[in-house]
């Protein structure tokens, strides 16, 4: 289910808002999130319920354990056993066909009369997320930053809510643990306004923003060989914005959610296109998982510690795990490896870097960005190769075929994403004629969502 | 001073993001809801979404009639290409059984045929004087019944002529496709006791449950949605936004330099070889069957209108016509069986290249079905052989006679 289609917004939002608020002890509050999570799942493919659901055992008990011994062993085994299990979960769901294609091509590369054959395995919608859920609660767990939750329901509730279920932001327990603790005591009117305008921020930045530029630039990347110097610029600017919109416009849906049930979800994105230079890009392009990666990767390889070189090395495994970390595909690996590399070089060329005129660096940063993109994009290496030769080869061509209203859209969402305030900048206090403003906005959204012209969010694949 | 400004502080207070937020969601729905109570020809565009009734089994609503003065064709509509649409005014009437018969034909003794079929015996694009059986009415004298669009299960064939008192007289069908033909059954197609229930049909219930069934299947469908859906589709013009559905439609050249709209699976249809097998033998299970009970089966074999048009193209479309192939084999298979068949492919292609200078088209250029032009050439070649059956008790209509 998607939080632009009818049947939420009609039926499991209301169903579940009003249901809450009737409840009034906190586990009951805990229970019926939980269940509607589920509910939520299981209108993608209720199969993989179970699969969540035994994750989330698996860690709760871990959790459990955690807390209850002192023993280095048993607390080692109690991290140890949970985040394999849910790795290997990960590994064969995403990366399993991934391997064996892989394989494949080496054996095929080498003329190795060598074939590995699986099953198509289906990937469960939202892994990723709730995989990392579960891991940074037993991590902190061990670390002793939170005290695990003695209640089952509490820490369903934490792994399953709707909210941020599929698609993120990859809360912490202990960034939304005080909200959970106190969810009985919440005031509903306290956050309602807050909630609706984040959520019909988010709602307008997908679907008139990040879906009308899809509207163009997808059929034009389908024909993406055919692709003339300014179409491939134009399609990958398009992309640029067009992936800022969706995923920030789902991260402050899901903020605006969490708010209408009193859990407040942390901030995702910071203006990243207003960065000055790599680190800064990372500190504002999806913070919840930049986060992540740096307290449970790059910090446990050693972060910054031993010098240049087992810095760069960190960095660059870093970056690699996490361009892998968004799905089964070398465009992904290679994504991630440009990002490392564009820290490694920061940070070998950072004084002069640094001198420019913020102006500059801006630009040039988000220039990077785009081309990085072009990897992120691209279904294969062939075609990220195929834009990269259109983009920097001087190739003419027709322009884009329905492009007109690509450009003032394209102008707009520049504007917002370079120059206006971003969601968290907002007072989200709207004067009267402002307020009436973002609800005609919203009722074309809801017209958009109508005709049937709505796509997925780009992170559900993830 | 205070006091009149009353209300306008209280609304001010109202103007609030959360509350306009929820309001407009919960008064979306309740439109929505409202609007699905509406006669669907309020706002459809031609007569197939306003009056057919899925689900049950008389194919339209019955007892109504609908006009408009401006339908155009379902290519047209499909393929969101407005600068297409050749609109025509349309008045399409049911009688009491669901039918797209205009009810003076319906008497009950008058029948001397039943014609069953897909949406073109059906006249889904033309009006009511202008289907195959109304023609076929006025060419030879004899009420033909249009039954088409309908259920073409034996059982439902069975089940109108004892309704309409055809005895010893004629069943006319023109094959739906493949994966529609009925199953081999002397049962319902779609057994009442499986729509409705056997208490339902115990308790002799079934118009009721027929009504209910019409009423559920028309909430399913939401006008809002197809308002949003029609707004959106203005600006999805290869201008603004990319049309996503111009492919639904091929556009072609024909060789007088006018533009028609095929469906494209009609194109793919044309290449494909296709095996006449199961529809030969269903067939002749249908004729054995009808002659038990004395009455007489035509079959009649519509050209899709690429096979038509195909060879009219600029420049003509190459290879070897399959649907036309597969038309003649079967044609031959029936007469080898002694079934009447009317195959239309020859006489619909002489009546389009013979139309096309004057551009006397014999379907319509922005539909897949064919137009009243089209239908006087079906309704002349179906009239020679029902006329020539042994006691049909018609005029066979003199050749060359429109």
């Amino acid at each position: 289910m998607l939080f632009n289609s009818l049947p939420f917004l009609y039926g499991f939002l209301p169903v579940t808002y009003v249901v809450f608020w009737l409840l009034k002890r906190k586990t009951d509050r805990y229970i019926w999130l939980t269940l509607t999570g589920y509910v939520f799942y299981a209108f993608w493919n209720y199969r993989f319920c179970a699969l969540m659901a035994a994750s989330t055992l698996v860690s709760y008990l871990a959790g459990l354990g955690l807390r209850a011994w002192d023993d280095p062993r048993r607390r080692r085994l109690c991290l140890i056993v949970p985040i394999t299990i849910d790795l290997c979960l990960l590994g064969f769901f995403k990366y399993a066909n991934f391997g064996l294609d892989t394989a494949n091509q080496v054996a095929a590369w080498l003329g190795l009369p060598w074939y590995f054959s699986g099953p198509t395995i289906i990937l469960p919608v939202g892994i990723s997320f709730y995989t990392f859920h579960t891991i940074t609660y037993i991590v902190d767990s061990y670390r002793r930053t939170i005290t695990p939750t003695r209640n089952v329901f509490e820490f369903s509730c934490y792994v399953s809510l709707f909210s941020q279920l599929v698609a993120g932001p990859i809360v912490r327990f202990k960034q939304i643990e005080d909200d959970l603790e106190h969810i009985d005591r919440t005031d509903r009117w306290r956050t309602w306004d807050l909630g609706w305008s984040f959520f019909t921020i988010g709602m307008i930045k997908k679907v008139l923003v990040a879906d009308t530029i899809a509207a163009v630039i997808n059929p034009a990347l389908a024909e993406h060989a055919t692709l003339s110097t300014a179409g491939a610029w134009l399609c990958m600017l398009g992309y640029a914005y067009q992936i800022y919109f969706d995923f920030s416009g789902y991260s402050d849906m899901a903020v605006g959610l969490g708010y209408l049930f009193g859990i407040r979800i942390p901030q995702n994105f910071d203006s990243p296109y207003r960065a000055l230079d790599p680190s800064d890009f990372w500190r504002r392009w999806h913070i919840s998982l930049s986060t992540c990666l740096r307290d449970y990767l790059y910090i446990p390889l050693g972060g910054n510690r031993g010098g240049a070189w087992p810095m760069y090395r960190n960095l660059m495994i870093t970056m690699l795990l996490g361009g892998l970390w968004h799905g089964a595909n070398w465009t992904f690996v290679v994504w991630g490896g440009y990002h490392g590399a564009l820290l490694v070089g920061y940070r070998l060329a950072r004084r002069p870097w640094d001198a420019l005129p913020a102006p500059v660096r801006r630009a040039a940063m988000f220039f990077l960005v785009v081309v990085g993109w072009v990897f992120f994009r691209a279904d294969t290496l062939a075609m990220a190769g195929d834009l990269l030769g259109s983009m920097f080869g001087g190739v003419a061509g027709p322009a884009l075929a329905g492009g007109a209203l690509l450009v003032p859209v394209l102008a707009l969402a520049a504007a917002a994403a370079h120059v206006g305030k971003n969601s968290w900048e907002l007072r989200h206090q709207w004067r009267p004629a402002a307020a009436v403003g973002l609800t005609l906005l919203f009722a074309v959204c809801l017209g958009v969502i109508y005709a049937g012209f709505r796509l997925p969010f780009l992170y559900f694949q993830f | 001073m205070s006091e009149r400004l009353g209300p306008l502080v209280a609304l001010r207070r109202h103007l609030r993001i959360g509350t306009l937020i929820a309001a407009t969601t919960a008064a979306a729905a309740l439109t929505d809801l409202a609007l699905r109570t509406l006669p669907a020809d309020r706002y459809s565009f031609r007569v197939w979404e306003a009056m057919r009734t899925p689900g049950v089994p008389s194919p339209f609503r019955p007892n109504r009639q609908y006009h408009r003065d401006d339908v155009y064709g379902n290519l047209a509509s499909l393929a969101n290409l407005p600068g297409r649409r050749e609109y025509r005014a349309q008045t399409f009437t049911t009688d009491a059984l669901g039918y797209h018969t205009v009810p003076e034909l319906g008497g009950r003794d008058a029948v001397a045929a039943i014609l069953f079929g897909t949406s073109q015996s059906a006249g889904a694009e033309v009006n009511d004087d202008e289907t195959l059986s109304a023609r076929l009415t006025a060419v030879t004298g004899r009420v033909a019944y249009n039954a088409a669009a309908g259920d073409q299960s034996l059982w439902q064939m069975r089940a109108l002529a004892a309704r309409l008192g055809l005895a010893e007289g004629v069943i006319m069908v023109e094959p739906p496709d493949e994966g529609d033909l009925p199953p081999m059954s002397p049962g319902p197609g779609d057994p009442p006791a499986a729509r409705c229930g056997a208490i339902v049909v115990a308790l002799n219930l079934e118009a009721a449950c027929d009504h209910a069934v019409r009423r559920a299947r028309g909430l399913r469908v939401s006008p809002l949605r197809i308002f949003a859906q029609r707004a959106l589709k203005i600006v999805q013009n290869d201008r603004w936004l990319p049309n996503p559905y111009s492919g639904l439609a091929l556009q072609a050249r024909l060789r007088n330099g006018d533009t028609t709209l095929f469906l494209p699976l009609e194109r793919a249809r044309f290449h494909e070889p296709r095996c006449e097998e199961r529809f030969a033998r269903y067939l002749s299970w249908l004729a054995r069957k009808l002659e038990r009970d004395r009455i007489r089966l035509v079959v009649v074999l519509v050209p899709k209108k690429f096979t038509v048009y195909a060879p009219l193209l600029d420049p003509p479309e190459p290879g070897i016509d399959q649907m036309a192939r597969f038309h003649e084999r079967l044609e031959r298979r029936l007469r080898d069986a002694g079934i009447s068949v009317v195959n239309l492919t020859g006489p619909f292609q002489a009546a389009a290249a013979a139309g096309l200078d004057a551009r006397a088209y014999i379907y319509w250029n922005d539909d897949t079905h064919w137009n009243a032009r089209g239908i006087a050439v079906a309704a002349r070649e179906v009239a020679h052989v029902w006329c020539a059956l042994p006691g049909a008790g018609c005029q066979v209509p003199e050749p060359g006679r429109p």
